[in-house]
């Protein structure tokens, strides 16, 4: 019988865990009732969908929060709070907008506003920038991008470039001058061959992983070198040109000669940029120089970070120009949301000058308003190099915002790898991926 | 009549919940992909649908980069093969070794076998990545203290991208073989034992003549499962390569995400899913009829 | 029957080699639970902490977002749906093994065949189901997926269970008085005990690690991880002793836990069956 009482008492807890668990099972997560806009909601649940880095500074969301809710003391906010890396801020909006649930902000590549828009997911936004006070504020170029096809869809959270950091205490220990970085291909090809103790540390370190930061720095040599993406009517693909195969062959040679490793084509972007910080690498192409250190060597200030660290324009071609990318991200407001016009209000505020300065000036990144480009003393406080993000912006490319533009990216990136590999020559790889993308363009 | 209605009646109220739920979740959702697999739909705008028939299939058989027949399917056949053939493998010696009557600390051991199931696929993947991490990771730190120079890139060779991802995935999923066996190995009354050793069995004839049979049903439930979880895996692949480098390990699960999920052709992507449906159809249908060829050998 | 000694010796070895093979990989990540975090993301990787420090556990679960509520989710969502997949289960086996019934065989096998769907596939139209019906972002609606992911393979392995368990014993039950419902619940289900020990198992541990369908279907219900995945957020800045800490709570008790449960039934199966 000490058996059967045994089986008997598992039986018992399993009934009572199953009650339990289907009683708490009914507690649903924080869903609130939809609510007519007109009148005055008395509990507003906002949900904001941005990169998950954009929670871990005062602003832009803290600031925003704070400042809507005291501007409407009678309704009580509950904001769902996500944070996502760059893929699945993308997957997840278009997920979420699929199943008929879309957040009631959305952080937006620039690069994915025609996707978006000609999905139909975007809420047209123009009158309500027309009407902003701000809105004249913005760097008339970069209004421009927030249209596609005529409406606008959002603003300005913030715009990056492209500068080359460099490590100076790796210069110094191969004799070089920390001061003199590279200014064109030749000088960075000489600079990382002297550098370059492998496999310790390396001269030179790209990106050739399947990353849109991979195409991103390519395209910086690319218009270096004369070229672009694509043609002009954008109806062709024009990476293949002789522009771009110098740019691919030079970083197939760095690989090919020893002077960046092959691991390149996997990990992250990040683990390439970060590595100029931890003495792996000497030089690379990143968006954020100050803000990467201070994240890897606690308690670093602007004085150290000077001192072992540099920040320089991107070396142009030989004969060629500067240029570099520019990218950035807006905040709109998708189509089906329940709040639209408090959506507009929290992003008039988060994307407001003032929020603006605080969250590029944490982060290292480039604003958007002419006020604040007027102001750099204030971001030299913070980035001793700002000056040089500063310069390179008058040479900024942008991407074209096709809805085909991911997976133009993605052959693109697949040309980089093959030739990184040596398994294609550049022009081959190039060639083979300019066909894909006139496959695609011809949709 | 009336039992035999009963009986019946019984039988399907029995098997009704499990249907039931199983009807709701994937029948219905399936259904619904097979025919989104026959329309051009983009994620961006699931509302506009074209119908295009089986183009979405055309599409996928003549794609580049990846190429479906010279890439995706050799790589997910490699992968589903080794990570099979280390899984039921290890699987089954390792219940095998467990299981004997005199080992002591059984309990430990069977806990510690089961650590890479109780662990979850990003952490696991965050796991391998750092020991393959070719300039930071623990793998080549080693071999640089026994001395090798020539330290290889894991993951970022196309040679050996593959078995380090096979070795993790067997790392994985073995322990989910080993339990298995192991309840098949407990469902064997000892007294089997004790009776064939009275009969004079060695080691090897007991395994040929009393574990191997009763324990056959387990291992072609074993084989099917394992077969059809390693051809839909993605998570691990995902986290660890992203079906790099150069689609070397672009297995058709991770094809999928990229074609619905990245580039937003959810009808390709759907396609694939009815793809993937066949290819487990088909393997499904190959080993029982190995099985039942070799039942009929054995009876002979 | 004494194996020979060489024997014992090779099998403890092997034993061991494959313990040392399944810890280690994750030696390091759980190690980083007690470093600094400074030491955790430092080069070269340290096998011993050289400040060990149980700092980690205060800052994940008190000051960080994480906190104990994604393991709270995750433990009722693993429960809940242990228990619909395998009482589930554990009907269909016993109805598949024990009663004829027209289609009988074309239903076990299309059953099994439902196992080969990738969910990645239905997860759209699911999403869109879920969001009709309310079950997005609730427990019960996690609970009903992770108990679809593990039925068809614990309704087979049950059927096999109770396929090995001869009919005589419920018949004989039942001429001395039993119920059909008694005759199951006192003679076979102990017997088939380590058959619902292991389909709960995989149940559990299918259901506490999933991430992808709970990323996409919850929103604040949040298994753990999910939670998880925030700490690699940005490519490569993982926040390692976060993380491992992390990993830490979520292995250690689930293993302790597997370890107390596994051994009941053993006990179990040592006085049950074999007594006949």
């Amino acid at each position: 019988m000490n058996k059967n009482s045994k089986w008997q008492i598992t039986l018992l807890v399993s009934v009572f865990l199953a009650a339990l668990c289907i009683g708490s099972a009914f507690s649903t997560g924080a869903q609130e009732e939809p609510v007519k806009e007109a009148m005055e909601a008395k509990e507003v649940t906002l949900t904001i969908f941005a990169r998950a880095y954009t929670w871990d500074q005062e602003a832009p969301w803290e600031v925003a929060k704070a400042e809507i809710q005291k501007r409407h003391p009678e309704t009580k906010f509950t904001f769902v709070e996500e944070g996502f890396g760059w893929a699945d801020l993308r997957a997840k909006f278009l997920i979420a907008a699929a199943g008929g649930n879309p957040p009631d902000v959305a952080q937006v590549d620039i690069i994915w506003v025609g996707e978006y828009v000609e999905g139909g997911l975007l809420t047209d936004l123009t009158d309500k920038l027309n009407a902003w006070s701000e809105w004249p504020d913005v760097v008339d170029s970069f209004k421009e991008s927030t249209k596609w096809k005529g409406p606008s869809y959002g603003t300005w959270l913030n715009t990056d470039v492209r500068v080359m950091g460099y490590n100076k205490k790796l210069f110094r220990k191969a004799g070089l001058d920390p001061n003199s970085p590279p200014e064109d291909w030749n000088q960075l090809y000489d600079m990382a061959k002297k550098i370059t103790s492998a496999p310790a540390y390396y001269g030179y370190g790209f990106p050739a992983m399947k990353e849109e930061e991979t195409s991103m720095r390519f395209f910086t040599m690319l218009y270096s070198a004369g070229g672009q993406i694509l043609t002009d009517d954008l109806k062709k693909a024009a990476f293949n040109s002789a522009a771009g195969v110098k740019a691919l062959a030079f970083n197939a040679k760095m690989v090919e000669d020893g002077l960046t490793p092959k691991s390149i084509v996997s990990g992250n972007y990040m683990d390439i940029d970060n590595a100029v910080f931890q003495d792996k690498f000497a030089m690379s192409y990143m968006t954020k120089t100050l803000g990467l250190a201070k994240k890897l060597i606690p308690d670093l200030t602007p004085e150290k970070f000077k001192q072992d660290f540099g920040a320089a324009p991107i070396p142009k071609a030989p004969g060629g120009e500067w240029s570099t990318m520019s990218g950035g991200y807006l905040l709109s407001v998708p189509k089906g949301t329940k709040h639209p016009d408090l959506a507009w209000e929290l992003i008039s505020i988060g994307a407001a000058p003032d929020a603006q300065f605080k969250y590029t000036s944490a982060r290292g990144y480039v604003p958007t308003f002419y006020s604040l480009m007027e102001r750099p003393e204030d971001y030299f406080s913070v980035d001793p190099y700002f000056n040089v993000i500063l310069n390179s912006l008058p040479y900024a490319h942008f991407r074209p915002g096709l809805p085909q533009y991911t997976e133009i990216s993605a052959a693109i990136q697949d040309a980089i790898q093959a030739a990184v590999l040596g398994q294609l020559s550049p022009k081959a790889a190039l060639d083979a991926a300019a066909v894909k993308v006139n496959q695609l363009l011809a949709q | 009549m009336r039992r035999q209605t009963r009986i019946i009646v019984n039988g399907y109220l029995l098997i009704l919940p499990a249907l039931l739920l199983i009807f709701l979740i994937i029948v219905y959702p399936l259904i619904q992909a097979v025919l989104l697999s026959l329309h051009e739909v983009k994620l961006a705008s699931l509302n506009r649908q074209t119908f295009v028939g089986l183009k979405n299939y055309l599409k996928i058989f003549t794609f580049l980069g990846p190429g479906f027949f010279t890439q995706v399917l050799p790589a997910t056949f490699y992968f589903v093969a080794g990570s099979m053939a280390g899984q039921l493998g290890f699987g089954l010696a390792m219940a095998l070794l467990v299981n004997q009557k005199w080992v002591r600390g059984k309990d430990i051991f069977r806990a510690i076998f089961i650590l890479p199931w109780v662990t979850s696929a990003i952490v696991i993947a965050i796991s391998w990545r750092f020991m393959y991490e070719p300039r930071l990771g623990v793998l080549n730190h080693l071999l640089v203290l026994i001395g090798v120079t020539n330290l290889p890139s894991w993951l970022n060779d196309l040679n050996l991208v593959m078995p380090c991802l096979i070795v993790a995935n067997v790392w994985h999923g073995t322990a989910f073989s080993f339990t298995l066996q192991t309840a098949g190995l407990q469902s064997i009354p000892y007294e089997l034992y004790e009776a064939a050793t009275v009969d004079g069995a060695g080691a090897g004839q007991k395994f040929r003549f009393v574990t191997f049979p009763l324990i056959r049903p387990f291992l072609m439930i074993n084989l099917v499962l394992i077969s059809m979880y390693t051809v839909n895996f993605f998570d691990l692949i995902y986290a660890m390569t992203n079906g790099g480098p150069l689609y070397r390990t672009e297995v058709i699960a991770v094809f999928l995400y990229h074609q619905a999920f990245e580039y937003g052709h959810m009808g390709t992507g759907a396609a694939v899913a009815v793809l993937i449906l066949v290819i487990n159809l088909v393997l499904t249908l190959l080993y029982m009829r190995l099985n039942r060829e070799k039942v009929a050998e054995q009876k002979r | 029957m004494n194996p020979k000694p060489i024997w014992r010796v090779l099998t403890y070895i092997l034993l061991v080699l494959w313990a040392l093979f399944t810890v280690v990989p994750l030696y390091w990540l759980l190690s980083a639970t007690f470093k600094l975090p400074g030491e955790a993301i430092g080069y070269p990787p340290t096998l011993i902490p050289r400040h060990p420090t149980l700092g980690n556990f205060g800052e994940l679960l008190f000051r960080s977002k994480f906190g104990f509520t994604s393991y709270l989710n995750s433990i009722v969502i693993a429960i809940g749906a242990t228990l619909i997949s395998t009482v589930s289960a554990m009907l269909a086996g016993f109805g598949f093994s024990r009663f004829r019934f027209p289609l009988r065989n074309q239903i076990l096998v299309l059953i099994l065949l439902m196992q080969m769907v990738p969910l990645l596939a239905v997860i759209i139209p699911l999403y869109r189901l879920y969001s009709l019906y309310g079950l997005y972002d609730t427990r019960i609606g996690l609970m009903i997926i992770y108990a679809v992911r593990t039925v068809s393979m614990n309704t087979w392995l049950l059927k096999g269970y109770f396929d090995t368990i001869p009919v005589e014993i419920e018949e004989a039950a039942r001429i001395d008085g039993c119920s059909q419902l008694q005759a199951f619940f006192r003679i076979t289900f102990p017997i088939a005990a380590p058959g619902v020990a292991a389909a709960s198992i995989f149940a559990f541990f299918r259901s506490w690690n999933e991430f992808m369908i709970a990323m996409t279907l919850t929103s604040t219900v949040r298994p753990y991880t999910v939670e998880l995945y925030r700490f690699i957020g940005e490519h490569g800045e993982v926040d390692w002793s976060l993380l491992g800490t992390a990993s830490f709570i979520a292995i250690v008790p689930v293993l302790i836990l597997f370890s107390f449960f596994q051994k009941y039934f053993v006990i179990g199966l040592a006085g049950g069956a074999l007594k006949e």
